[in-house]
């Protein structure tokens, strides 16, 4: 176990260091980030001296070691438009994140998993059917479409939800609804078939057969085979969630640490995407990890493939 | 969060919560928390400022120090904590402030008298010193004031006695009043010293004292306790959304929670106009859209009857009908009404395809040429869908035209670089000599500059900045609007109608045509 | 969002159900016949996808008062006709779809096979590549390049292939280490064929199932990415329609002029829709 650890640690750090070179290649090989920052009736005198106050001037690979040095100290840099700790503006931002993506999973689970085993207890009933349909057409709806309608039918025409911005608990409603939508219809699908496939197993005819009840069966056997897929289904969903959806925060101006980076991509704010994508990425890598350990908990038969 | 940030967002919730509610039900809105301020009031002293009013602009602050904000959003928020030494009426005259007379002693030396009993909201008194000192962070080369070139004449701030100040300049600079009306926000001397960081704290004389600012999620202000010159605060507090989408914006708007809204799309206007309890304000903005000719890039711009043609072949009457819905004022030359050197006299180029047909055979090039228009997508209020009617427009008279829309960044670097054929874009205008400066001057060849070249345009352009006096100025600039206008570097298309949109119940606001709120006697009725 | 439809590895799902054959072939016709009516765009609409009738802005479908049935589902804000830009979309949906797939499931099955029939340092290094790249969120990579790399139709099926091959390997590496050791191609090898007959006539036949329910999967979520890519103004150049972009663009106006928004979001419901009938289909086939 303790080796695990080291391992992925050590991954971690591969990581963050390909995703920084990344980021810094792509911000600037995008063009020149100072332009954005300053208006086209600045003068030239003035565009040059502000360059230079953001260590822009340098060559591309001194402000990369300037970073790295940086980043040892935990100083990832000052965002170009804010002026403030890049770091500080991420973490900020990612409570509001974090928050929808609990709240998304926790919906996710609650109806997800008991309408799985619920239908999948019932495979090839008109409820199994139905359902089934409903959630193949949740899992096919593109979430931004999703959300533009929600705004449009709750918060325009019905004024029952605010539509955008987070001011207030009922402002995380339409946001979290539209996240789940799909991740829930995934859930109900996956725990749905992997329940069918367990009650069919032949340890499950033993059970049934030496008179164990309907529920133990179901709660024991199906429940801890189909949460095994799940974990695995959720683990990815969760980090993408944390990814920001940021589609998701796009469309209801939710102030999270997607809607962050894809305006710092915008305004070429270099150190603030930086930040994210760090951020971020450390906070995937420890889900993932996190899931693994579940896993192995869930179901020691199951090794991790690690490369060799 | 703090605990300070929670409580104010419970302040926040339970307000915005109530009013919806109310307001969903009766339509009335009943702001019990500013009927207790104004039933504690004691007679006779001055109404208790009420109520929380949110206005939702498309961007947010770039920063808290006034120095480093470029964006005419942000500027809304900083004047709102910090005044400028002079100011601009809704018209845009220029109006006493924190200086109350200003004149000229000899070329060189500007004299201004400055306003008694203004106190910065950490207590200190506002004097001479604060404008010398703030002037000379202003010019502070390890600011990131993108500005600090405006006021590069100045050379020295000389404080006389506490309430007048004489700023004496290299060489005859007509323009100070100008830039001190637009830049330049007084800073006290805890900032000046170094003893606060402004970008974490803001601290001025205006009428709102800062609360807090989430980046990219609100800015919060709080009337300041002491009363301020240009009238009270009425509203208790001030929070400041940004929602880069215009649909969201209209919802916000609609559903109650926001009580301001800018910009409006156009094209939204006739929804707005049906909602209950919603006005909508439109004025002709300075800021105006032209499409500029790069006669460095395609040859063919270098002949002015291409140019002109050009002019002839865009139907901009249809185009603002269409595309901006009518919210739009047609520009007849460089410089529309408001601006110096503005000449009514300027008839708008007519739309005659035929006429543009002619004038391009004249040219040689009957059988028309290709060209690339480029655009910027979403910077501008419908540069895409312009664009691409202006290039159905062109292709029509034989100048076939493809559209090629951008990114910000690579458009601007396209800018820079002269390497767009021909590009959509937006003059701010405000302060005439950077406008004229950067696109007209063949010898300074500014950031906007695409080849155009007049030798008479470069003298009129070098020498008004140095004309103290503005009658004379502005016949300066008024000829320059005249060879412009012949010799059109720039198709002209229109100033923008600025639009915002309100709660019926706020009061008491007028918008300024630079697009810029300032706040004034702004509260809810 | 780009996620697996279904938990990897695919290997480990049982076909469960079998009383839904018709799944694969509705798939199929769906996505047949988006194929088809992008193909035939330029033939079946009314009207060009950039034509302005500035007049006709905002004109309402057929159906409702104040339509006009030359142009059936309405027009946008610049009077184009919304059924013949939906037609061009299609074209724009459909080919990112087929290529990017194509393209990222290409990479990573030459990847993920080499990687498992080499061995040795050739695995550790790809296999260390796809780890670093799992570990990032899809939709992140492809948001970010996108928008610092500007629009273009090239790009995007680049970039969206180049941040889903590595499901491929995975697959595919995993399924021909298992395949190596089978007998046949011990056998085969023993015999003395050559490693790239070896390769080609039996490992890669073996390894192909999966790693097309893998693809089938992965073309809906190509298609949901490059929508929201459009949507948030990072996919093709315009005046080239996208679904995604066609709902953005009818945001402003979608109290008033709802068809804007709720036709182009339907058809990328329905061509989705398409493509995970195919998938689930495909699934249960085995």
């Amino acid at each position: 176990m303790g080796r695990f650890l080291i391992q992925r640690l050590v991954h971690l750090l591969w990581v963050l260091l390909a995703v920084s070179i990344l980021v810094f290649l792509l911000i600037h090989m995008s063009g020149d980030p100072i332009r954005l920052l300053t208006p086209l009736d600045a003068k030239p005198e003035d565009v040059e001296r502000v360059r230079a106050l953001y260590g822009l001037d340098q060559p591309i690979p001194v402000q990369y070691v300037r970073f790295l040095q940086g980043a040892l100290r935990g100083d990832l840099g000052e965002s170009f438009r804010y002026q403030r700790p890049a770091f500080e503006l991420v973490m900020q931002r990612l409570p509001a994140t974090a928050l929808l993506a609990l709240v998304t999973l926790g919906l996710t689970i609650t109806i997800g998993i008991p309408v799985g085993l619920w239908i999948g207890a019932r495979a090839g009933h008109a409820v199994d059917w139905v359902i089934s349909l409903v959630t193949f057409v949740f899992i096919s709806l593109p979430s931004f479409w999703l959300g533009v309608l929600l705004i449009l039918l709750f918060a325009d025409r019905l004024r029952l939800l605010p539509p955008s911005g987070f001011e207030s608990p009922a402002h995380l409603v339409l946001p979290c609804l539209t996240l789940s939508v799909y991740t829930s219809g995934l859930i109900t699908r996956v725990v749905r078939a992997d329940v069918s496939d367990v009650l069919r197993q032949d340890f499950i005819r033993t059970a049934r057969a030496k008179g164990v009840g309907e529920r133990t069966v179901l709660g024991h056997h199906a429940l801890r085979n189909a949460l095994i897929s799940t974990v695995t289904v959720l683990g990815l969903q969760l980090g993408n969630l944390l990814g920001g959806s940021v589609v998701v925060e796009s469309v209801f101006a939710w102030p999270g640490v997607g809607w962050l980076m894809l305006q710092g991509i915008q305004t070429r704010d270099l150190p603030l995407v930086r930040a994210v994508v760090l951020v971020v990425g450390t906070a995937f890598v420890l889900i993932n990890l996190v899931v693994d350990m579940l896993y192995l908990y869930l179901d020691p038969r199951i090794r991790y493939d690690h490369s060799r | 969060m703090t605990r300070r940030q929670r409580h104010d967002d419970r302040y926040t919730r339970r307000d915005l919560l109530q009013r919806a509610a109310v307001l969903a039900g009766t339509g009335v809105a009943l702001d019990l928390w500013g009927l207790r301020a104004q039933v504690l009031a004691a007679p006779g002293t001055r109404p208790a400022p009420i109520g929380n009013l949110l206005i939702v602009q498309g961007v947010d602050a770039e920063s808290l120090d006034p120095h480093v904000t470029t964006s005419g959003a942000s500027k809304g928020m900083m004047w709102a904590m910090y005044d400028k030494l002079l100011e601009r009426s809704p018209d845009m005259k220029i109006i006493p402030w924190l200086a109350t007379q200003w004149r000229v002693i000899g070329e060189t030396t500007w004299e201004l008298k400055l306003r008694d009993n203004v106190y910065f909201h950490n207590g200190e008194k506002f004097g001479a010193e604060h404008v010398r000192d703030t002037i000379t962070r202003f010019k502070n080369p390890n600011i990131r004031n993108v500005y600090a070139g405006q006021l590069r004449p100045v050379r020295d701030v000389q404080v006389v006695n506490p309430l007048t100040v004489r700023i004496h300049t290299d060489g005859p600079f007509a323009l100070l009043a100008e830039v001190l009306s637009l830049y330049c926000e007084i800073l006290p001397k805890a900032i000046t010293g170094g003893e606060v960081d402004p970008t974490r704290r803001a601290i001025g004389t205006g009428p709102y004292k800062f609360t807090e600012w989430l980046p990219g999620q609100r800015m919060v202000l709080d009337f300041a306790e002491r009363p301020h010159f240009s009238g009270q605060p009425r509203v208790r507090r001030l929070v400041w959304r940004p929602v880069s989408e215009a649909a969201t914006r209209l919802v916000e708007l609609k559903t109650g929670a926001a009580h301001l809204i800018t910009p409006v799309d156009p094209i939204q206007v006739p929804e707005l106009e049906a909602t209950k309890n919603v006005d909508v304000i439109a004025f002709r903005q300075l800021s105006s859209q032209i499409v500029v000719l790069n006669s460095l890039k395609v040859r063919q711009f270098q002949d002015a009857r291409v140019r002109q043609a050009l002019n002839h072949a865009t139907d901009v009457d249809t185009l603002i009908r269409t595309v901006m819905r009518g919210a739009a004022y047609r520009l007849g030359s460089a410089f529309g009404p408001g601006i110096p050197g503005y000449d009514d006299a300027l008839r708008p180029y007519a739309f005659e395809p035929d006429r543009a047909r002619q004038l391009l055979s004249e040219a040689g090039f009957r059988d028309g040429f290709e060209v690339t228009l480029f655009s910027p997508e979403g910077r501008y209020l419908n540069d895409r869908l312009a664009s691409e009617a202006i290039a159905a427009m062109w292709t029509r008279v034989g100048v076939r035209t493809r559209v090629q829309v951008m990114d910000w960044s690579p458009f601007v670097q396209g800018v820079l670089g002269k390497t767009h054929d021909a590009f959509f874009f937006q003059q701010v205008g405000v302060l005439l000599d950077a406008t004229v400066s950067i696109n007209f001057d063949s010898e300074r060849k500014g950031a906007a500059w695409q080849g155009y070249h007049n030798e008479e345009a470069n003298r009129l352009i070098q020498d008004a900045v140095k004309t103290m006096d503005a009658t004379r100025r502005n016949d300066l600039y008024k000829r320059l609007n005249q060879i412009v206008y012949r010799e059109s570097p720039w198709v002209f298309l229109w100033n923008q109608q600025g639009v915002y949109a309100k709660q019926k119940r706020v009061a008491g606001w007028t918008p300024h045509t630079d697009g810029i709120i300032r706040l004034g006697d702004i509260h809810l009725s | 969002m780009i996620t697996a439809a279904k938990p990897v590895p695919a290997p480990l799902r049982a076909a469960t159900r079998r009383r839904r054959p018709g799944q694969f072939h509705a798939g199929l016709a769906i996505v047949g016949t988006v194929l088809l009516l992008a193909v035939l765009a330029p033939h079946l609409s009314p009207h060009g996808f950039a034509d302005q009738d500035l007049l006709r802005s905002l004109q309402p479908p057929a159906w409702v008062a104040g339509g006009d049935w030359g142009y059936p589902l309405g027009t946008d804000r610049l009077g184009r006709d919304l059924f013949s830009r939906l037609l061009f979309g299609a074209r724009v949906s459909i080919a990112v779809a087929l290529l990017s797939v194509g393209l990222g499931g290409g990479l990573g099955t030459v990847l993920g096979l080499t990687a498992g029939y080499t061995g040795r340092w050739v695995d550790r290094v790809i296999s260390r590549l796809i780890d670093v790249q799992l570990s990032f969120p899809p939709v992140f990579i492809a948001i970010a390049v996108m928008a610092a790399l500007g629009q273009s139709l090239v790009k995007l099926i680049l970039v969206l292939a180049l941040v889903t091959w590595v499901q491929y390997a995975r697959i595919a590496r995993a399924t021909t280490l298992s395949v190596r050791e089978r007998e046949f191609v011990l056998a085969a090898r023993a015999l003395g064929a050559d490693e790239g007959r070896v390769v080609l006539r039996h490992v890669l036949p073996s390894i192909l199932p999966p790693l097309l329910v893998v693809a089938a999967v992965n073309m809906s979520n190509v298609i949901l990415a490059e929508a929201a890519l459009s949507f948030l103004g990072l996919g093709i150049q315009p005046p080239t329609p996208a679904w995604g972009s066609m709902v953005s663009e009818g945001r402003a106006v979608q109290s008033l002029a709802w068809w804007n928004t709720v036709f182009p979001g339907m058809a990328i419901a329905i061509l989705v829709i398409g493509a995970n009938l195919l998938s689930d289909g495909l699934q249960r086939r085995r």
